[in-house]
C-alpha cells in the first residue's frame, strides 16, 4: 500500500467541490458523479486537472473505474508513487 | 456553371487523431455558409471557400479549429464485433445514382429523398424486422410520435448546448392580421420565400424532432418505473441539419428511425442493451452483412466536443453497426453508422423526474436504426438485381 501524502485528499477533494459545484464536506465514499452531480462531460476537466496538479499520466480505464473520492485518491497517490 | 472555390490550409499543432479530423471535416460546413469542403491531410487543414466569401471566414475557420481542438483527448475505439460476408461478391459502385436512375429513389430537395419500388421494401423490412425484435424479445410497448417536440423539452435534454448545429426549428408567422397580409401580399407573384421583415416569425416554440426517444422521457415525466423496465419501440420521422454533408442516403436532413427505449434501473438497461446488441448481429447474420460494432461518439459541436466525446468513449456509453461501402478505401471512412446502442446514465431519469428501483433516478438506453443508411448498405452489399440477395429477405423486397 503507498503511502498517501497528508493534503492529497483534501486538493482533490477541492477540485470535485469546484467543478461538481457542491460544498468540500462531501462523504469520501460518495460517487462524485452519480451522487455528487458532478456532469459526465466534466469528466475530461477533472482528468486533466488531476493530471496537470499532480503531475502524474492517468490511463482513461483506470479513471473510468474510479468515482469515489477514495478511489480516485489512491489512484493518485499509486501513480505518484510509481513515479517517484 | 461551376461556382469559382479558392482554397486555403491552416497548419495544426500536430496531427489529429483520425476520429477527431473526421470530425473537424463532418462539422466545418457549419462554420460559415461559404464554406464548400472541409479536409485534413497530417497536420493541415485545407478549406474551400466559394468566390463571395467575405474575409472573417478565415477567422471562424480558426476559432473552430482552436474550438474542437481544444483538450481533446484520444481514447482508442473498442471493437466489440465484426463480421465478414459469407457471399464473395465485390460490393457495388454508385448506387444511389443507380437507384435514382431506376426510379426507386428520388432526390426531392437538399436531404430530403423519396423511395418506391424495392428500396421502399427493403426500408419495409429492415423496420418490421426490427419492430419484431422490439415486441418479441424485449416485449415492447409500441407508440407513436409527433414528428414535432416542444422546444423547452429539446433544451432540457441538453440538445441546444450540445447540437445547436443540427437543429430544425419550426417558425410560423406571428399572429398579426397586418403582418400576415403583408406577407401574403409580397408572395402574390412570387413563389419564393421572399425576405421575412424583422419580428414576423415567433419565437420557435417546437423543433422538428432529432430523435425519437425525448417523447418517451418527457410521456413519463414525474412517473415510477415499476415491476422491471418500461420498454417502448416506435418509428418516426428525424430531423438532423448537416450542411454541405447532406448526401445521398447516406446523410438526410429528414431521415427514418426504428427506436427501442429502455427506462429502468441501471442493470436492466445496460442488460437490455447488450442483449440489443447481439439481437443486430444476428441480423447481421440472417442477412449476411459485412460489420463491425465499436464504440463511437455523438457530434457534439465547438467547445461541447471534447469533454462530452470523451465521456461517451471512456464510458462506453455509445456503440455503433458500421457498415462498409466500400472494398478498397485503406482510409476506412467509406463505411455507414446504420444503428446505434446508446447508454444515458440516469441523465434523462433527473431531467425528467423519472425514478424506477429505489425510487432513484431511472436509467436510459435506446437503440436506433436509421432505415434509409439500411436501405443504401443492403443494396451496396447485395446488389441491384434480386438474385444477389440473400433468401431470408429476397422474398421481402424483391416479391
Amino acid at each position: 500500500m503507498k503511502e498517501v501524502p497528508v493534503d492529497l485528499p483534501s486538493r482533490i477533494r477541492d477540485i470535485v467541490a469546484r467543478l461538481a459545484r457542491v460544498d468540500a464536506d462531501f462523504r469520501a465514499d460518495a460517487d462524485v458523479f452519480r451522487e455528487l452531480g458532478l456532469q459526465s462531460a466534466a469528466a475530461l476537466d477533472f482528468l486533466l486537472q488531476l493530471e496537470e496538479e499532480f503531475g502524474v499520466a492517468i490511463n482513461d480505464d483506470a479513471f473510468a473505474r474510479a468515482r469515489t473520492l477514495e478511489q480516485i485518491t489512491a489512484l493518485v497517490a499509486d501513480l505518484r508513487g510509481r513515479a517517484a | 456553371m461551376s461556382e469559382t472555390r479558392a482554397t486555403f490550409s491552416i497548419e495544426l499543432d500536430k496531427e489529429p487523431d483520425a476520429d477527431l479530423a473526421s470530425d473537424i471535416e463532418k462539422q466545418g460546413g457549419h462554420v460559415s455558409p461559404h464554406v464548400r469542403h472541409v479536409e485534413i491531410v497530417g497536420r493541415t487543414v485545407r478549406y474551400e471557400v466559394g468566390e463571395r466569401a467575405p474575409d472573417d471566414v478565415h477567422g471562424k475557420i480558426e476559432r473552430y479549429l482552436g474550438a474542437m481542438v481544444a483538450r481533446h483527448r484520444k481514447i482508442p475505439r473498442k471493437v466489440i464485433h465484426e463480421r465478414a460476408r459469407a457471399a464473395a461478391r465485390p460490393l457495388e459502385r454508385d448506387v444511389f445514382a443507380r437507384l435514382v436512375e431506376r426510379r426507386w429513389v428520388r432526390s426531392v430537395a437538399t436531404g430530403q429523398v423519396t423511395l418506391a419500388g424495392p428500396a421502399l421494401e427493403a426500408l419495409r423490412a429492415v423496420d418490421e424486422d426490427a419492430r419484431r425484435l422490439a415486441t418479441a424479445s424485449f416485449g415492447a410497448r409500441e407508440e407513436a410520435y409527433p414528428s414535432l417536440i416542444p422546444s423547452e423539452a429539446l433544451g432540457r435534454c441538453g440538445y441546444f448546448s450540445s447540437f445547436p448545429q443540427s437543429l430544425s426549428m419550426v417558425a410560423h408567422l406571428v399572429e398579426d392580421f397586418d403582418s400576415i397580409e403583408r406577407f401574403r401580399r409580397a408572395h402574390l407573384d412570387e413563389a419564393r420565400m421572399r425576405p421575412i421583415e424583422p419580428g414576423v416569425f415567433a419565437a420557435p416554440e417546437c423543433c422538428l424532432s432529432p430523435a425519437l426517444c425525448y417523447h418517451t422521457y418527457l410521456g413519463l415525466e414525474g412517473s415510477k418505473v415499476i415491476g422491471g423496465p418500461h420498454v417502448v419501440t416506435t418509428v418516426g420521422k428525424c430531423f438532423r441539419y448537416e450542411s454541405i454533408n447532406m448526401k445521398g442516403l447516406e446523410r438526410l436532413w429528414d431521415f427514418t428511425m426504428r427506436e427501442i427505449v429502455f427506462v429502468g434501473t441501471e442493470d436492466e438497461v445496460l442488460t437490455r442493451r447488450a442483449r440489443g446488441i447481439e439481437l443486430v448481429q444476428e441480423q447481421l447474420e440472417r442477412w449476411d452483412l459485412a460489420g463491425r460494432i465499436e464504440t463511437a461518439n455523438d457530434p457534439f459541436f465547438s467547445a461541447a466536443y471534447a469533454g462530452k466525446s470523451y465521456a461517451q468513449l471512456r464510458s462506453q456509453l455509445k456503440f455503433e453497426l458500421r457498415l462498409p461501402l466500400s472494398d478498397d478505401d485503406p482510409s476506412g471512412r467509406r463505411e455507414l453508422a446504420c444503428a446505434s446502442f446508446n447508454l444515458h446514465d440516469n441523465f434523462f431519469g433527473r431531467t425528467f423526474s423519472i425514478s424506477a428501483g429505489d425510487d432513484a433516478a431511472a436509467f436510459t438506453g435506446c437503440i436506433g436504426w436509421g432505415l434509409e443508411r439500411w436501405v443504401f448498405a443492403l443494396f451496396t452489399q447485395h446488389g441491384l438485381e434480386p438474385d444477389g440477395w440473400p433468401e431470408s429477405l429476397r422474398a421481402r423486397v424483391w416479391g
